[in-house]
């Protein structure tokens, strides 16, 4: 969670790259995936309603224990 | 009714119902399911089956009883990253083949390992024993990816 701001600052980078650094292999695939384990560590609202009801209600319990 | 393979690839996926039905094991279930519908025993040859079950299985009692960090939430992580990449075709964009997705799977699995329910701020602030062992720096996420190392060290 604390990479979030770095993570999204790559993939913002990419949009001045040239065309032939672009490819996604080596560096960026691993960018690629990195940003995709984060986003999956974050999804819990872009379920349907009724199920990321019950994860953010078990969040906001974390936080207050 | 529609069979499970299906409800896996779909955004609607309820992990805490699947969490019930598997008795409060679903990490070790979602990771052997992947094993076999990605038929990992073939196309990845070294590696081995006892050892990857073993390894799944402590991966998932790594995980203590918080209300929000717990197994079913890296489950969860793991059937998201399995839908966007299956599904939604990001394998047919970048090409990942059956080690990268075992290692995307597997770092989904044990992003959160063993996290004793307070935010880095928390374990700074109290000094903790893991805040003083990393230095205050990153120290949760140092922490989960060390005791994932550990783990494949001893397996």
């Amino acid at each position: 969670m604390s990479k979030h701001a770095s993570i999204q600052s790559e993939l913002k980078s990419w949009k001045d790259l040239n065309e032939e650094e672009r490819d996604l292999k080596d560096k960026n695939k691993l960018n690629l995936i990195k940003a995709l384990v984060h986003a999956a560590d974050i999804s819990n609202p872009t379920r349907p309603f009724d199920v990321a009801n019950l994860w953010s209600h078990r969040i906001i319990s974390e936080f207050f224990q | 009714m529609k069979s499970f393979s299906e409800y896996f690839l779909q955004n609607n996926y309820d992990a805490f119902k699947i969490d019930k039905v598997t008795n409060g094991n679903l990490l070790y279930f979602t990771m052997m399911y992947v094993y076999y519908k990605e038929d990992w025993k073939t196309n990845i040859p070294e590696l081995n089956t006892v050892k990857y079950q073993t390894l799944a299985y402590k991966v998932m009692i790594a995980y203590r009883k918080n209300f929000y960090h717990t197994q079913t939430h890296a489950a969860d992580v793991v059937q998201n990253l399995y839908m966007v990449i299956r599904e939604k075709g990001i394998d047919k964009l970048c090409d990942i083949g059956p080690i990268d997705f075992f290692t995307t799977l597997l770092s989904g699995a044990a992003h959160d390992m063993d996290h004793p329910g307070h935010n880095n701020f928390y374990e700074i602030k109290s000094a903790s024993k893991l805040a003083i062992l990393y230095n205050d720096v990153s120290v949760l996420e140092n922490h989960h990816v060390a005791s994932l190392f550990f783990l494949l060290e001893n397996i």
